[in-house]
């Protein structure tokens, strides 16, 4: 009990510095599990893997997210730099019933979410996309279901997708993301989804018949199109559905890659600035222990032994970080989240949502929360040492 | 054998690679219970770490210790604290107060670690001891907010709080002016005559030590001339 009072004493004198500290820990140790993760090779060496199937595929156009800004004037052209919109009398469903065939050249995917916790529950991948997905998709199935590591359902059984009762036939790896070129540092994490690979366009009517224009307004690729095939798309999108869409070359998809330096840097700050505030941690308390040497000397002197001085150093160097450690796994235990739901309208429903994070993310917190502990505990014994040598020469100039 | 007796207390402190200094070398000492020694010397002589031995803060390199019979130079950790808790006092000359603590809570202090003395008991001791030496009506103030002599007259009743029959103070005056240094030496010495309690006093003032029963003087680590008590 006398243990506990003096440490919170100690608090209680060095309340504002330890305010401003925890502000400044709580911020740059929120970013330390997910630097771990970012770091975790297994994760780059599937981004790198997917990033490499869409090189040897030939992607030559990326439609991103439409945006519908209302009535379109007659005159009005496409505002980005897309080439001129040529008229060949084809509907735009046309368009799509051939770029989702078999033979065809589009491919999307779309996520179901569960609405508790805003996790995927089902994926839906689409045309051109089954060919990017890491799973060998048999060429004469008009769907295949796989079950993903910690799925409810598994390869075997049968799940009832839309109104429709669809066996579960294979097994995607573990720590599957779905990989998108435009935001290609955005994976998500899959595991516990149910993937469901859809070959063409009329597959994908029937299953989603109210709903099928989700694929066509995101994340909509085209592989090995030509210029014109992607301006009569473009053209016939603006054109009936009223939407300005961003078109993304080839080029464009390379300097992807210069994105990716663009990343290691980024890595390379944070893990700069994560060293920097651990050593700055490791300064600050041992700044903070050696203001109260004195005080520690006194006691010991007075008859407090070494085991409750060390004990009240480290109890005030792990409460110092407590605030910042307690925001850490405050994301972790109450995660909040938005789900985006977008409607034929263009209008968009927002929803705030909370849920539990993955055990790896709860993983890395834990790991993060073992860095800090060990550093606490190895400044506190570098001081305890300090001040044991120190008492030991006597007590004139404490 | 009441009292403090050292037989061949040596400590070398390493100041550099090559460079050893011998603080004190083969000092012999007896010091009676209820007596009053004074230990003086030039700086560097080794008066602070002679004491600082017999107060089981610094270890010496060799020679023994005993306290009133018992041997106590072999103590380690939790043994030393509670021996040290319970037989020395020890007053400094910069006080060794807590300022950020009132003066009740600074002459508590000792009893935190005593097993012996219950929590019910510290008001009745702090207050006893606060009176014996006339700042009852302080122990609400900070350190800070005292004079020199007050807070090392705190420093002596945090020494005499848990009953310690021991007093070892440091150059208990050097930060005091003329009249607190008298009525500081007044205290120790009451302290040694009425209170039964055993004090060894590091000391460059000789007018202080003179009123001691005993001097002590050291050169070079080593006892240059004990001189008989006066009375």
């Amino acid at each position: 009990m006398k243990l506990i009072r003096q440490v919170l004493n100690d608090f209680r004198r060095e309340l504002v510095w330890l305010i401003v500290y925890s502000v400044l820990a709580s911020t740059v140790f929120c970013t330390l599990p997910g630097l771990f993760g970012a770091l975790s090779s297994e994760s780059r060496r599937q981004l790198y893997e997917i990033e490499e199937e869409l090189r040897r595929s030939d992607l030559s156009m990326i439609v991103t997210k439409g945006l519908r800004i209302g009535s379109v004037p007659e005159d009005a052209r496409v505002a980005f730099d897309a080439p001129p919109r040529p008229y060949t009398g084809r509907t735009l469903r046309a368009m799509l019933e051939e770029g989702f065939s078999r033979e065809g050249k589009l491919g999307s995917f779309a996520v179901e979410r569960d609405a508790d916790t805003g996790r995927a529950k089902y994926v839906f991948f689409v045309g051109k996309y089954v060919d990017l997905a890491p799973v060998a998709v048999p060429e004469d199935c008009d769907y295949y279901i796989c079950a993903s590591e910690g799925a409810a359902e598994s390869a075997g059984g049968t799940v009832t997708v839309f109104g429709e009762e669809l066996p579960i036939t294979g097994a995607v790896p573990e720590g599957t993301a779905i990989y998108h070129p435009v935001h290609p540092y955005a994976a998500e994490n899959l595991d516990g989804a149910l993937y469901v690979f859809i070959r063409d366009y009329e597959s994908l009517r029937r299953i989603f018949w109210y709903s099928h224009t989700t694929f066509i307004n995101e994340n909509l690729i085209a592989v090995g199109a030509d210029r014109e095939e992607l301006a009569e798309l473009v053209s016939a999108m603006h054109r009936e559905t009223g939407q300005y869409v961003c078109v993304q070359t080839t080029e464009e998809l390379l300097g992807v890659s210069t994105e990716r330096m663009k990343t290691y840097a980024e890595l390379l700050f944070k893990l700069s600035a994560v060293f920097a505030l651990l050593a700055a941690m490791a300064l600050n308390i041992s700044r903070a222990i050696r203001r109260w040497g004195t005080e520690y000397s006194i006691h010991h002197l007075f008859g407090a032994p070494g085991p409750f001085i060390f004990a009240r150093m480290l109890l005030f160097g792990l409460g110092y970080n407590l605030i910042a450690v307690e925001s850490m796994w405050y994301r972790v235990l109450f995660p909040v989240g938005w789900t985006f739901t977008y409607f034929a309208d263009g209008t968009v429903a927002a929803e705030k949502t909370r849920g539990a994070v993955s055990a790896a993310e709860a993983g890395r917190t834990a790991v993060s929360t073992g860095v800090i502990a060990a550093a606490v505990l190895a400044v506190c014994v570098y001081e305890f040492i300090r001040f044991k040598a120190k008492f030991s020469k006597g007590m004139r100039g404490e | 054998m009441d009292g403090i007796f050292a037989k061949g207390l040596s400590k070398s402190y390493r100041t550099s690679k090559d460079s050893v200094v011998n603080a004190v070398c083969g000092v012999d000492l007896e010091i009676r219970g209820g007596e009053i020694a004074a230990i003086v010397g030039p700086s560097g002589s080794g008066k602070s770490t002679l004491l600082n031995m017999l107060g089981l803060i610094v270890r010496p390199d060799s020679g023994e210790i005993l306290l009133n019979g018992e041997r106590i130079d072999g103590m380690r950790g939790g043994k030393s604290c509670r021996f040290r808790n319970a037989n020395f006092g020890y007053v400094m000359q910069d006080f060794a107060l807590i300022d950020g603590e009132s003066v009740y809570s600074n002459i508590r202090l000792p009893m935190l670690y005593n097993k012996k003395i219950g929590f019910r008991e510290y008001r009745r001791r702090v207050r006893e001891a606060a009176e014996s030496l006339g700042i009852a009506d302080k122990l609400r103030r900070k350190p800070s907010r005292l004079s020199g002599g007050e807070r090392q007259r705190v420093a002596i009743a945090r020494a005499i709080v848990c009953g310690q029959p021991v007093i070892l103070a440091d150059e208990p005056t050097g930060s005091l002016d003329a009249e607190n240094r008298s009525r500081v030496m007044d205290i120790l010495l009451d302290l040694c005559k009425n209170g039964g309690r055993t004090v060894v006093i590091v000391t460059h003032d000789l007018s202080l030590a003179a009123r001691c029963d005993r001097i002590i003087r050291m050169r070079d680590g080593r006892i240059e001339a004990d001189e008989a008590e006066k009375t």
